[in-house]
Order: C-alpha cells, then structure tokens, then sequence
C-alpha cells in the first residue's frame, strides 16, 4: 500500500500545520532545549509556550478541574527546572513533561480524594454519554459528527486522542508510552483509537463521511 | 483518499484490526486536528497557565523542590467582620520536606501575608511580586508576616540556610498564586 508510506523526518509538509514540518519542529525544540539548558531563560519560555497545550490536555483528561489543572501544570514546569540537564532530546522533553503531569494530576486527586470520591468510573474502560447539547451548539457544524463519535470511544481512547491531537508526530508513540498506553501487539494503540474512531464514522468503510469534504 | 479508504475495508474481515494496523494517514492527520479544534472551541487553555508559569520560572533558584498547593479555603467567618482583613484566604503548600500555611488578607491598596512553616525553623521567605522581592525572617516557631505586597502574582522562596541572608543552603518554591 504505497499511500500508507509513514511520512519520514525529512518529508516536507507532511505535519498538519504545514508551516512547521516534523523535522523543523524537531531541530527547532531541540535548539531551544540545548539553550534552555546553557541557562537561557527566554529559550525555556518559549519552551512553555510551545508545550503547554499538550500539558493542559493531559491534566484535563486525567479528571482535574480548570483550577487545577493549571496548579498541575504550574509544578510541572518548576520540577523541570531541576531535571533539565537529564533530558537529552524534545522526544524526551515531551515524555518526561506529560509523565510529571500526569503524576502532579494523580497526586491531586489522590490528596481531594477525602473530601470527593471519585468517580469510580473515570479510569474503566467506557464511553462517556452522548455529548450535551451545549457541547454540540458550540461546535462547527462539519466538527459534530467527529465529536459524536470520539465521544462514543472508550474512556482511554478518548484520552489518548486529545493528548495526541495536540503534540506532534514525532512525539506520539512517546506520549502514548507517558500515559500508560504503550504500542501493543496490533500496533499502536492510537491506531487502534483511530480505527474505531474511522469506523463510528464511516461504518461501511466507503469513505464517503460527513467529515471529508471541506477540511482545508 | 476514497480508493484508499476503500483498500482499507478490503483488507479483512475486521475493518477496524486492518485498519489499526496501517500507519497514520492524511485522513487520521485531519481528524485529530478536528478534534484538536473541538478540544480549543469547548475547553480552551486559559492565558494564565503560561503567564503564571512563565511568572513561577523566572525565579532564580533552579535547584529547588518545589511546594504544591493542596488547599485554598476562604474561612466562612471572614468575610463578616469587616474593615481591614476581609476576604481573608487560607492557602497550604505542602512537599515532601515542608508545609506552608498561610493567610492572605487585603489591607487598602496591598495585600499582608501571615504565615506558618512546618516543621518550624528559623530561616528566611520571600515573596516575588512584581519587578521586586520582600523578604524577611521566618522565626523559630516558623511563623513570619509580609506586608504591604502589591496585589498581583507572587511566589513564596524558602531558603533554609542561614536566617538572615538565606544564604548556604537548599530552597524551596511555591507555584505562582495571585494575590
């Protein structure tokens, strides 16, 4: 299948966002890391700014409020500050960031876990319900039949996805691998979210969905 | 992309085992931007995650461990006394090593921090406000005020070396709060 061809570093405009091709964005966070590290301080802002969308995903997926998840993602970035040298690529840099988030977002539910049980459910491998009408009033038209469907996914799915849907490709299998959900014996498990997410919406596999026309 | 779709479903019986087993995509690529979209449009990354962390990294002690914040209440009694003090706010810090109290209370313009540290140790705690730092001494029973602090961000350095200067030994940082 000559289409399925993983795009690799050096292919141009393979990403998503054309103006930054997986290997632009590479050299380009690696430099910045390599900076931050000799002590640069303005290197390393740009650094938050750059990865803490991802991070914000992470914190919310794993349950916390808007509160704090920003109080999560706050402390991640401090105990950085300390573990800088050991990280020696952005492929690291981006495990170790949603691994530290996603253990900040542990500890925190753990510490209300008193005051609010948990929803037992949260971590189980179910869906969520259909999406409020809120939800879908807000949405572009041509973005609710995607959203419909990634929200009939498994709770793990779903959380893999937004994760993934805001780092990059190079970083994915790092960022499954962060959070628990490292490549199993069919492939990833991205892929695997991928699929059941295609097939929700295009069940028999004609291609033709309400999502493929007018995605430029 | 159609006549590709379509091999898809011919690769077996299960479409979505065949499917998984394919690399990402253009389509795979355009669906989780989509998603990406729906995530921005429903749950936006509010401004302040990066404006306070950018606010806690300028600190200049890289070598420290850092507080969380494991509580914030507003005691009920507070808000009904009136005059100076009111809407008092109670805030913990905790890490492995130490425990910060403290209560934030609104004095006119600025803002006064009383505070106790856990376990209690003479040392010195600082305030990052703004363009500059307050300091002072943290007493033998781990107590210590900070007055008159511009509202705004601010982040608690502990330095448990020498009180007076803080100087010789390790610090500890909270995360940025607003005050």
């Amino acid at each position: 299948m000559p289409n399925s061809i993983r795009p690799d570093r050096t292919e141009p405009a393979a990403a998503a966002d054309a103006a930054d091709t997986p290997a632009d964005r590479n050299a380009r966070v690696a430099a910045l890391l390599q900076s931050a590290q000799s002590g640069n301080r303005e290197s390393l802002n740009k650094i938050v700014v750059e990865l803490s969308p991802v991070l914000w995903q992470v914190a919310r997926a794993q349950g916390l409020d808007r509160e704090a998840a920003e109080d999560a993602i706050q402390c991640t970035w401090l105990s950085l500050l300390r573990h800088l040298d050991q990280i020696h690529s952005p492929i690291a840099l981006t495990a170790w960031l949603v691994t530290a988030t996603k253990r900040e977002a542990w500890r925190t539910r753990t510490a209300h876990r008193a005051e609010q049980p948990l929803d037992g459910d949260r971590i189980s491998d179910t869906a969520d319900p259909q999406p409020l009408p809120e939800e879908r009033v807000l949405l572009a038209e041509r973005h609710r039949d995607v959203w419909t469907a990634v929200r009939r996914l498994p709770q793990r799915c779903q959380e893999l996805l937004r994760v993934v849907a805001f780092s990059h490709r190079p970083d994915y299998d790092a960022v499954a691998t962060a959070l628990g959900m490292p490549r199993g014996s069919i492939g990833p498990t991205r892929g695997r979210c991928l699929a059941k997410l295609r097939t929700l919406l295009d069940p028999d596999g004609s291609g033709i969905t309400g999502t493929s026309g007018g995605l430029a | 992309m159609t006549g590709e779709s379509g091999a898809r479903g011919a690769g077996g019986t299960d479409p979505v085992r065949a499917s998984a087993a394919e690399l990402l995509d253009e389509r795979d690529e355009d669906l989780l931007r989509i998603l990406r979209e729906c995530h921005e449009e429903l749950d936006p990354m509010p401004d302040s995650v990066v404006q306070r962390s950018l606010f806690a990294l300028a600190v200049e002690d890289i070598d420290a461990e850092v507080l969380r914040l494991v509580e914030q209440y507003q005691p009920a009694a507070a808000g009904v006394r009136g005059g100076e003090g009111e809407e008092a706010r109670v805030v913990t810090f905790d890490s492995d090593s130490l425990t910060i109290m403290i209560r934030i209370s609104q004095q006119a313009d600025t803002v006064r921090i009383d505070g106790w540290l856990a376990p209690p140790q003479a040392c010195r705690i600082e305030l990052r406000s703004g363009e500059r730092a307050l300091g002072t001494a943290v007493d033998a029973e781990g107590r210590f005020v900070l007055e008159a602090i511009p509202r705004g961000l601010a982040q608690l350095v502990v330095r448990l070396g020498e009180p007076l200067t803080g100087g010789g030994g390790p610090s500890i940082l909270t995360p940025a709060i607003v005050l």
